[in-house]
């Protein structure tokens, strides 16, 4: 069964259709990339699978069900924003995520802390951008869900931490959990990626597995996702 | 599930709410205890300070716990919020029962802090701390002599005011919240308080005139009047309470309260 399942999803904003009969199907077991200019309808798509919008048309369905508890129990979600209290430390967001979420592993996420050297004891609102980054990602890592949804993960952050960040993505990853990302940093996320999804007006307009597309075209994904949106 | 919400409610707003209660105990100590100790105009600003401050303390609960509500649900933590594995009805209903037990208990502390207050203002105006607490006592004795049906109705109505003061904002939260209008962000939330309570105005208006009205003068003995316009003919010296009013004013937040669950539950769409 497919991890990801969508038909003839519709959004709208108002008169602007942001997601116009979007259709996608994913299995797990990979990392996806959610590519596309600004204003395609990533966002809007990740937000729906997150549950964080619920007035849409056509069919989603995560691992069989609809948008709502029972997927989100296993839906790890990574909003562009910063979705944590200021005011919490890490270790009470830690404390945070094992009450409510079945499937979050404390020690992992403390792995994951240290490997991004951070201090746990820190609130969120003294930590800069890069390093509130690092500590968002580690909590959404440390699910053991089936499907991860990440909106953004690298943008904040420079060159060299980008790695760290991506090597803790697919660090423990379950080989079944499905991680879909949505990027404009394709370069530094190519590394890791297994399949694509390009994104055009609200709909996927290509998709494929990364080495396919590779060699078909004869080019890195970077240099086809120019060439697709030049 | 509900217990783990219910304990990150209070996780999440413990500190603020024990800030705003010792800021009013504070506020209001000094405000009577300098009353009773210093004489003319100064006496008169510190009872004035401490009513303002203990009746203000009673209306500034109920908007900073929505507020939070808003903050948790709608703004950036609101995503952490709606990736919760628990139904939104859920979430909702703690959300607004964790807000009525706050705003009860800010009501219940308000109503303590008011009668310092009064007894400094009774003191600014001559009257000794102890005629003014008589004075209240003998109001209270007036209550308990009522027949036992209007006294359940008067406990109903009580524990039903914090729910009278929350919807409001509850309601604008959710509502405002929703597609049609969240592009409008916060704005949309404060024209739906807006439309909420010119609504309310407007229903309130028309409830007078909907008989029957409660005889308050004749009590303990039940009289009603059945006449539309008895509270318009009765002048300045009004003692008719209209029962579609009372029905009103509860019903009305009862409603706005189940209007805003729908609205977080079916309609939510977060920025």
């Amino acid at each position: 069964m497919n991890v990801i399942s969508i038909h003839g999803l519709i959004k709208e904003y108002g008169k602007f259709r942001a997601l116009d009969g979007l259709e996608l199907e994913l299995p797990g077991g990979q990392v996806v990339a959610l590519l596309g200019e600004n204003g395609c309808g990533k966002t809007t798509l990740l937000k729906i699978l997150s549950g964080a919008l619920t007035q849409y048309g056509g069919t989603v369905l995560i691992d069989g069900s609809a948008p709502g508890p029972e997927t989100k129990a296993h839906t790890s979600f990574l909003p562009d924003a910063s979705f944590l209290p200021d005011s919490a430390s890490i270790d009470s967001c830690i404390a945070m995520h094992r009450d409510f979420f079945a499937d979050f592993s404390v020690d992992h996420a403390r792995d994951l802390i240290g490997f991004f050297g951070l201090d746990s004891t820190r609130k969120l609102s003294t930590l800069s951008k890069g390093m509130r980054e690092k500590a968002q990602i580690a909590l959404a890592m440390s699910r053991r869900a089936k499907l991860y949804l990440l909106d953004e993960p690298i943008s904040g952050v420079d060159p060299a931490a980008r790695d760290v960040l991506l090597q803790a993505i697919v660090r423990d990853l379950d080989p079944e959990a499905l991680v879909l990302v949505s990027t404009h940093l394709i370069h530094d996320l190519e590394p890791i990626l297994d399949a694509v999804a390009f994104m055009r007006y609200g709909r996927v307009m290509l998709t494929g597995q990364v080495d396919d597309l590779r060699a078909e075209h004869g080019m890195s994904i970077d240099s086809l996702f120019r060439e697709v949106y030049r | 599930m509900t217990s783990t919400l219910f304990k990150h409610e209070l996780l999440r707003t413990w500190r603020w709410i024990l800030i705003a209660i010792l800021a009013a105990v504070m506020v209001v100590g000094i405000s009577v205890g300098g009353s009773l100790v210093f004489g003319g105009p100064i006496r008169t600003l510190l009872s004035t300070i401490s009513l303002i401050v203990s009746i203000g303390f009673m209306y500034a609960m109920p908007l900073l716990i929505s507020l939070d509500f808003y903050r948790s649900c709608y703004s950036k933590t609101g995503y952490f919020t709606a990736s919760i594995p628990a139904r939104s009805t859920t979430i909702y209903l703690v959300k607004a029962a964790y807000a009525y037990v706050v705003t009860l208990v800010g009501f219940l502390i308000g109503a303590g802090l008011t009668v310092a207050a009064l007894v400094a203002s009774g003191a600014a105006q001559g009257v000794s701390p102890r005629e003014t607490m008589k004075g209240l006592l003998d109001g209270l004795s007036v209550v308990t002599s009522l027949p036992a049906g209007v006294l359940i109705v008067m406990v109903l109505a009580l524990l039903l005011f914090p729910v009278v003061a929350i919807a409001p904002y509850f309601f604008a939260a959710t509502v405002g919240s929703e597609a049609w209008i969240s592009r409008s962000g916060f704005g949309g939330v404060v024209l739906v308080w807006f439309l909420y309570y010119l609504g309310s105005q407007i229903v309130t208006m028309v409830s007078i005139f909907i008989p029957p009205s409660l005889d308050l003068l004749a009590l303990p003995e039940l009289k009603l009047d059945f006449s539309p316009l008895a509270l318009i003919q009765s002048g300045n010296d009004v003692s008719l309470l209209p029962i579609a009013l009372i029905v009103v004013v509860f019903v009305m937040p009862i409603v706005a309260m189940w209007w805003a669950k729908v609205s977080y539950a079916r309609r939510l769409e977060l920025r």
